[in-house]
């Protein structure tokens, strides 16, 4: 089995993201990795980090290599190492100003300062690609996926370890819960996908009835509403459809209705708009309950760091092992021990 | 906009949505829509030139649509640099990016001249652009007119030396430290990972090796594993050192490089600032010019001053987009008004409300530089507009009428002034005969002013009893008012309303429609009987039928 950096070649994506299921699990090492390897391979990259309003502190700093093409706010160019020959300035606006998309010219550490949106993301992935980058890099923010989302990167690696807490098997748990997320699987109908599509455009959350007609349900959110959301859910509702985040609330809800979710569909945009936590989202799927996705995500590997914030390290070997086995059939990379062990057959 | 047009009458006229309909596309061409103001009688020979203007840019629109919207994106690519100028004036170093947007800036304005050539269009002095070519020779000395920036080795010879030794530190650090990995991992049986690191299990054989290996540190132990970093060896050292130092050296050079290319930028600041303000008058310009091809609008022609005013086919853009999304068309509304007081009367719903706000409209464009949505349009240019309509909001405490008066005041107190008054059903709202004398009154007062008013009202007799003109929208097209009956809904009265104006000769008194509008609208037929009923028995007491 070769290295991340081969496998994520081989899988021809033009974008990453790279998200992690906690802070301190590792990402920059993940991104410091994948930079060194496409160094080496002579990959043109392009480098990014999904921004979070207000909290400028917790940009990602990584090393940029000549040649490489970065999307940063103008603040972090001015206090980087490197010197950069600037291409363009995009208008998205943040809480950091303008994004401007660079060519390293002299290389050194530069502080990734991006835009907190998907569509902001997704502009500056298209333009570092239009600059020549063939590979885009996209540090996904704390605590937040939306970089994985389809709109703005091709593929995601997830990046877990023992800084989530607890043992190898809460590591492990929490690793299972988000790859479910990024993994749920596209509607197959086509019919019932053109019906969710047409919906999730004009309403936020609404319904798709037999005749795959969608109507409103007139709520602004799901958050908060998932006792009305149910009691609108009657016989011969085909699908739900959320346009913003799926919560416990409203799986508790359906799992809780008398005739079940059996034969509902709950469609969500994509795996970033799941935020369930994994009892609600165990006994949602006792009581048959579905959701599939409009935009499906392709996650291509695992990687995990046994070492904690804290210098606390989980057995490596255990660590590995469990995140494989939930992993599968992604491999699990642990790339401070530089091993890969992939479960599938 | 203010001094022109009195309190709420912006609103009313529905100006605000026309001229929000006006979008420059750079930030300078917003400000200077932002600074925008009418035109006041005094200043005609002004308000000519623009109009002029305006004209012009829109016929070099309409001969090449082409170059008018390459132009347009072109100016919609534009920043606001005033900051940076500004730095740069007072001496401060100006940042890449600041740099980069400067260079940009001068290739833009460079290509909006370029395109400007292409217009069959004699430019006004004020926005002909000044040379930046300064700039450009400054920001790009090879000319390569490529789009970006970076402080380049071409801009000083010391940096170019620095950067040629830092990368040779480079190599030399990376080769020390590839040697080092090279040696350790052929002693050890192991490689070290990307960052460095060495990880081995506690129980491994090389273990104790790893311990007494010079060029290993160990970091810490957990897990059954135990983690080592490599040691950087003397010439990695030395290496690390002469590059912290080239790298200080690079960015005390950069600066300085930044330094000379800002006081370049400075020595070219007034050329600069003028094309930014030129570029903010066209841009504004060519959004004026884009809302009268829009409006199908045409140049309109100013008059001596105590011409009144002349509107031919006029058409109101806000209420002609408002019955297109229902399907239906706008009556085009000629009329002549001469200074003094005018009665205007018609049926309800018979278009007396849409008349005064597209004369208000008209007048109000002509006096802010607009081209007028029209066949034609001549006339005086006036003080003020005042517009006294039917949907102004309800001050709490105030009776409509109470504000009605209120929002006369200011006007009637200018009465030595050339304006323009818009007075829809004024005084409505209290009983008929006091509110008729009221009106009578105030047509009495402008009667022999230099002001222009228009009053609609459902009082009849009024403009004989002052010895005013009168107007009237014509109303239910004469063949329909036979035969009709039952409820057949606003659609149909739509359909067969005239909203044509025409003048009426004196002792011609206008039909009265209120009770065959109430029919057709399907009020009870008892009522409505009744109600003619009632008419007959109080005709010639003070309301004439």
């Amino acid at each position: 089995m070769g290295d991340l950096f081969s496998l994520v070649r081989a899988s021809r994506l033009a974008s990453l993201a790279v998200v992690g299921t906690a802070k301190g699990v590792g990402k920059t090492l993940v991104v410091d990795h994948l930079v060194l390897r496409a160094q080496e391979e002579g990959v043109p990259l392009g480098l990014l980090a999904g921004g979070r309003e207000g909290a400028p502190d917790d940009r990602p700093e990584v090393y940029a290599p000549r040649g490489s093409l970065v999307a940063t706010a103008e603040a972090s160019l001015r206090q980087g190492e490197a010197h950069v020959e600037v291409l363009e300035v995009l208008p998205a606006a943040g809480p950091l100003g303008h994004l401007v998309v660079a060519r390293v010219r002299e290389p050194g550490r530069l502080g990734l300062a991006g835009p907190p949106t998907a569509a902001g993301l997704g502009l500056a992935v298209t333009r570092l690609r239009a600059h020549g980058a063939a590979l885009v890099l996209v540090d996904g923010s704390v605590d937040r996926v939306a970089s994985a989302a389809p709109l703005v990167t091709e593929g995601t690696v997830v990046a877990t370890g023992a800084a989530v807490g607890g043992g190898v098997g809460e590591v492990a748990e929490r690793t299972r819960l988000l790859l479910t997320f990024l993994g749920l699987p596209g509607v197959a109908d086509q019919r019932l996908r053109e019906a969710a599509v047409r919906a999730i455009h004009k309403w936020r959350v609404a319904a798709v009835d037999e005749d795959y007609r969608p109507f409103g349900l007139n709520l602004r959110t799901a958050l908060g509403s998932g006792g009305v959301i149910a009691g609108a859910v009657e016989e011969g509702v085909k699908a739900l459809v959320i346009a913003g985040a799926l919560v416990d609330g409203v799986v508790e809800a359906l799992a809780g209705m008398s005739r079940g979710p059996g034969r509902l569909k709950v469609i969500v945009p994509d795996g970033t708009h799941v935020f369930v936590g994994s009892r609600a989202w165990a006994r949602f799927g006792r009581a048959g309950g579905k959701v599939a996705v409009l935009h499906p995500i392709r996650v291509v590997a695992v990687t995990l760091n046994p070492v904690g914030p804290d210098g606390l390290t989980l057995d490596p070997e255990e660590l590995v092992r469990e995140v494989a086995r939930v992993a599968q059939p992604l491999p699990a990379f642990d790339l401070v021990l530089g091993r890969a062990l992939n479960l599938s057959p | 906009m203010k001094e022109l047009l009195l309190a709420s009458t912006a609103a009313g006229l529905g100006l605000d949505k026309i001229w929000a309909m006006i979008e420059p596309a750079s930030p300078f061409g917003r400000e200077e829509k932002g600074r925008a103001r009418a035109y006041l009688p005094g200043e005609e020979a002004a308000l000519e030139e623009e109009l002029g203007r305006v004209e012009a840019a829109r016929r070099a629109g309409d001969d090449s649509p082409p170059v008018m919207r390459a132009l347009v994106g072109r100016l919609g690519r534009l920043r606001d640099l005033r900051g940076s100028v500004a730095a740069a004036v007072r001496g401060a170093a100006l940042e890449v990016v600041e740099l980069y947007e400067l260079k940009r800036f001068a290739l833009i304005s460079r290509e909006i001249e370029e395109l400007l050539g292409r217009l069959s269009w004699p430019l006004p002095p004020d926005l002909r652009l000044e040379a930046v070519d300064g700039v450009l020779r400054a920001l790009d000395p090879q000319g390569t007119g490529s789009p970006g920036f970076h402080v380049g080795d071409q801009f000083s010879t010391s940096l170019a030396r620095l950067r040629r030794r830092k990368r040779a530190a480079e190599r030399s650090l990376e080769e020390g430290r590839r040697e080092q990995a090279f040696a350790v991992a052929g002693r050890l049986g192991v490689k070290p990972g990307p960052g460095g690191e060495v990880v081995l299990p506690a129980g491994d054989r090389r273990v104790l090796l790893a311990r007494e290996e010079s060029d290993l540190l160990p970091v810490r132990e957990a897990g059954g594993f135990l983690y080592f970093r490599l040691r950087p060896g003397a010439r990695a050292r030395e290496a690390e050192a002469i590059l912290a130092h080239l790298k200080e050296q690079e960015r005390r050079e950069e600066a300085r490089v930044r330094g000379k290319l800002s006081r370049a930028v400075a020595r070219w600041a007034p050329a600069l600032s003028h094309n930014m303000a030129a570029l903010g008058r066209l841009d504004f310009l060519l959004a004026r010019a884009r809302l009268a091809r829009e409006t199908a609008a045409v140049r309109p022609v100013i008059l001596p001053p105590g011409s009144g005013v002349v509107l031919r086919e006029a058409r109101h853009p806000g209420v002609e987009q408002d019955l297109g999304r229902s399907g239906r068309r706008f009556t085009p509304v000629s009329l002549e008004l001469r200074p003094g007081a005018a009665v205007l009367t018609g049926p309800n719903m018979g278009g007396k409300t849409v008349a005064l706000r597209t004369l208000g409209l008209a007048v109000a464009m002509a006096q802010l530089g607009l081209p007028v949505p029209a066949g034609h349009m001549a006339w005086s240019p006036v003080a003020f507009i005042f517009y006294g309509g039917q949907e102004e909001e309800n001050r709490p405490g105030l009776s409509a009428f109470a504000a009605e008066v209120t929002r006369v005041r200011e006007p009637l107190g200018r009465l030595d002034e050339a304006g323009l008054l818009l007075l829809d059903e004024f005084a409505r709202g209290t009983n008929p005969r006091e509110g008729r004398a009221l009106c009578a009154a105030i047509l009495g007062r402008l009667a022999r002013g230099p002001s222009v008013c228009l009053l609609a009202t459902h009082h009849s007799g009024l403009a004989e009893l002052v010895g005013t003109a009168h107007w009237q929208t014509r109303g239910l097209r004469g063949d329909v008012l036979a035969g009709e009956d039952g409820a057949e809904g606003v659609d149909w009265l739509y359909e067969h309303m005239d909203y044509r104006l025409e003048r009426v000769a004196p002792g011609k008194e206008a039909p009265r429609d209120a009770l065959v509008v109430a029919r057709l609208l399907g009020l009870d037929e008892g009522v409505v009987e009744l109600a003619e009923r009632y008419l007959g028995e109080t005709a010639g007491e003070g309301e004439r039928p």
